[in-house]
């Protein structure tokens, strides 16, 4: 291999230029292939965490409700009316065992449990209908992150304290330290009028996502069990897993295991899975594509080199040179440029990357083009692009290996 | 043992009504240490007589041996090996490796043969360069030397692998008088100092004269091997 790579490095710095060409040209095609890929990655982790950044990988709730019996049929069998959207307000009476096992299951990142349901939040004359979270106090960051998204306050949930998005606090024209009156959007049990608590307003936040800021009201677990008359009962277990694409398995496991009504994030998203399922497609394409031009790059200059070389390799092969070393002799030519393209390329590419993120990031923080540099699949860009370089090199070596030496030195 | 044993060559280009009958039953034996001209017109066959004796064409017909082993139809790696291990070839164009220097060049078959280049590998190599008079060329690039330089470069390197048997087609073709004298004066020394034969095609008569026989090939046909005085003679 001694002479093969003496022979392959002479040529190569021989035609200086030319090489130069051909492994900015690899380079080029590296840039392309890890801008794509940083792009796309980073697209889909931002869509992503845009849908699952406050809400839950995986939720835990009962079967719906059987609706009640509407009437009875003439023959004695039930009909029964089905209202979609009824509120039937189902819940998990005894969740703790299936909390626990949530937390034990491998992938599980966290699990918490919540208590949903209607109220209105009035000060004045003013009226809001609202959705009341409750959560507990030192979980309340877990699965929307609350604490972060604070803008006034704090993340503070006593027994009658509340957390507000900063819409509905401009609606009602409160602030920190505010009382409001919160009505449960049901009557008690046995009672004719629902449960009302004067609590105070402890905290502001906005997470971005309008439904939530204007509308969600987040309070103490225990609190919010008794103003909605859920006394040792919860809603949902919400579910933050490790790794958001194993959603679905989780989820499986722990409907079996738990017999209660298990989704995912991604069951309720099948549209943004089939976005970035053709996201992929797209983006393997033109990383495809960037393969296939280093190779055809490499290619037609490696098919040159052998053209202009050809009395030499005749020679090469008169004095006893075998066509397997002529072969060897292109196709490291052809790695060396694809490795060193490679290089070139990655370095770069991972500075451009950065560049970009930082040219296109706002005063808010949130770049315009979401790319993520850590995401550039550099490693696998340098291995991909010098195999290609040195696949590409076969046919002009194999070309250089078939000349006859009496026609290349005749000629 | 000869060197090279050629027995009724013959060698047909094309084939149907374009076949060119280029050699026609060519037999000539050369021993080691010989210096032998090989003349005839142009289009006689000389070149492709050369060739087949170089391994770099196979006849038609006939058996050729090359320092008593077979050299028909063998495999290319078999032939390849023949070739570095026996025999050194000299081109009227000197076909260097521009981007190598004068020893890297000499030093070329020794690659060949899958040899590391050690230090004999490469003393030999400075020795035959100082013997062809570049002792103070040895690094320089081939691009850096002159016409007569370049050749004695390539005479250096047909007999670094110490082969049995030198094929020269027309070595001096490219040089001016003085270049081409002083080439043939080292090709003759070095073929006595090494013990290497040497088959030279010329078309100059004046170089002939300076071999020990002359073989002389006329429309494919060898003439009786003659001493070079009787060649002249007629």
């Amino acid at each position: 291999m001694v002479f093969e790579l003496r022979v392959a490095t002479r040529y190569l710095m021989a035609a200086k230029l030319q090489s130069l060409l051909l492994t900015a040209g690899v380079a080029v095609g590296v840039i392309v292939f890890t801008f794509m890929a940083g792009l796309m990655n980073g697209l889909g982790v931002r869509l992503i965490n845009d849908v699952t950044g406050s809400a839950a990988h995986v939720t835990l709730e009962p079967e719906s409700r059987m609706p009640r019996v509407f009437m009875a049929a003439p023959l004695g069998q039930a009909l029964f009316a089905i209202e979609p959207g009824q509120d039937v307000s189902a819940i998990i009476r005894t969740y703790r065992p299936a909390l626990e096992l949530a937390r034990r299951t491998p992938g599980v990142r966290a699990a918490v449990p919540e208590v949903f349901g209607n109220a209105t939040l009035a000060r004045g004359e003013k009226n809001f209908p609202v959705a009341i979270t409750g959560i507990e106090p030192n979980e309340a960051s877990t699965i929307a992150p609350l604490a972060a998204s604070l803008v006034r306050g704090r993340l503070a949930l006593g027994t009658l304290d509340i957390v507000i998005g900063r819409t509905l606090a401009e609606d009602l024209g409160v602030d920190i330290g505010d009382r409001v009156v919160l009505r449960s959007g049901r009557n008690r049990k046995g009672s004719a009028s629902p449960a009302t608590a004067t609590v105070t307003v402890r905290g502001i936040f906005t997470l971005g996502i309008q439904a939530i800021d204007e509308r969600v009201v987040y309070m103490d677990l225990g609190g919010a069990q008794n103003l909605l008359d859920l006394t040792g009962g919860v809603s949902v277990i919400e579910i933050k897993v490790d790794d958001v694409w194993q959603a679905s398995a989780v989820a499986d496991r722990l409907g079996r295991g738990t017999h209660l009504k298990a989704s995912s994030w991604l069951d309720r998203n099948a549209r943004l899975q089939e976005g970035l399922r053709a996201q992929a497609s797209s983006s393997a394409m033109i990383k495809g594509f960037s393969l296939l031009t280093i190779a055809i790059g490499v290619a037609s200059a490696l098919y040159l080199s052998v053209a202009r070389r050809r009395s030499e390799i005749g020679i090469l092969r008169s004095f006893g040179i075998g066509r397997g070393a002529i072969v060897r002799t292109f196709v490291l030519q052809g790695l060396f440029v694809g490795g060193f393209g490679s290089l070139i390329g990655v370095v770069l590419g991972f500075g451009f990357a950065h560049l970009l993120l930082e040219v296109s990031t706002k005063a808010s923080g949130v770049p315009s083009i979401p790319i993520d540099p850590a995401q550039g699949e550099y490693l696998r860009a340098a291995v991909l692009a010098t195999v290609a370089s040195g696949l590409a090199a076969i046919l002009p070596a194999l070309t250089a290996a078939r000349i006859d030496p009496l026609e290349a030195i005749q000629s | 043992m000869s060197v090279l044993e050629a027995r009724d060559i013959v060698k047909v280009f094309g084939d149907g009504e374009a076949a060119t009958l280029v050699l026609r039953g060519v037999s000539a034996n050369i021993e080691p240490g010989e210096f032998v001209a090989l003349v005839g017109p142009s289009g006689s066959g000389k070149s492709t007589f050369l060739s087949i004796a170089g391994t770099l064409l196979t006849p038609t017909s006939g058996d050729l041996r090359i320092a008593s082993e077979n050299a028909l139809g063998l495999g290319e790696k078999a032939l390849s090996s023949m070739r570095n291990r026996h025999l050194g070839f000299v081109f009227q164009f000197h076909h260097l490796l521009e981007e190598f220097t004068a020893l890297e060049n000499v030093l070329m078959p020794v690659y060949g043969a899958r040899q590391r280049i050690d230090a004999a590998s490469r003393k030999r190599a400075e020795d035959l360069l100082r013997r062809v008079g570049l002792s103070h060329r040895l690094s320089f690039r081939t691009s850096q030397l002159s016409g007569g330089q370049k050749q004695r470069v390539a005479v250096a390197r047909a007999v670094i692998m110490k082969p049995d048997f030198v094929l020269a087609d027309e070595p001096t073709g490219n040089l001016d008088r003085a270049n081409s004298d002083e080439v043939m004066l080292l090709l003759r020394e070095l073929s006595h100092e090494e013990a290497t034969a040497f088959l030279i095609s010329t078309h100059d008569q004046s170089i002939a004269d300076r071999c020990d026989r002359t073989l002389s090939l006329d429309d494919g046909v060898l003439r009786p091997a003659v001493p070079t005085t009787q060649f002249k003679d007629k």
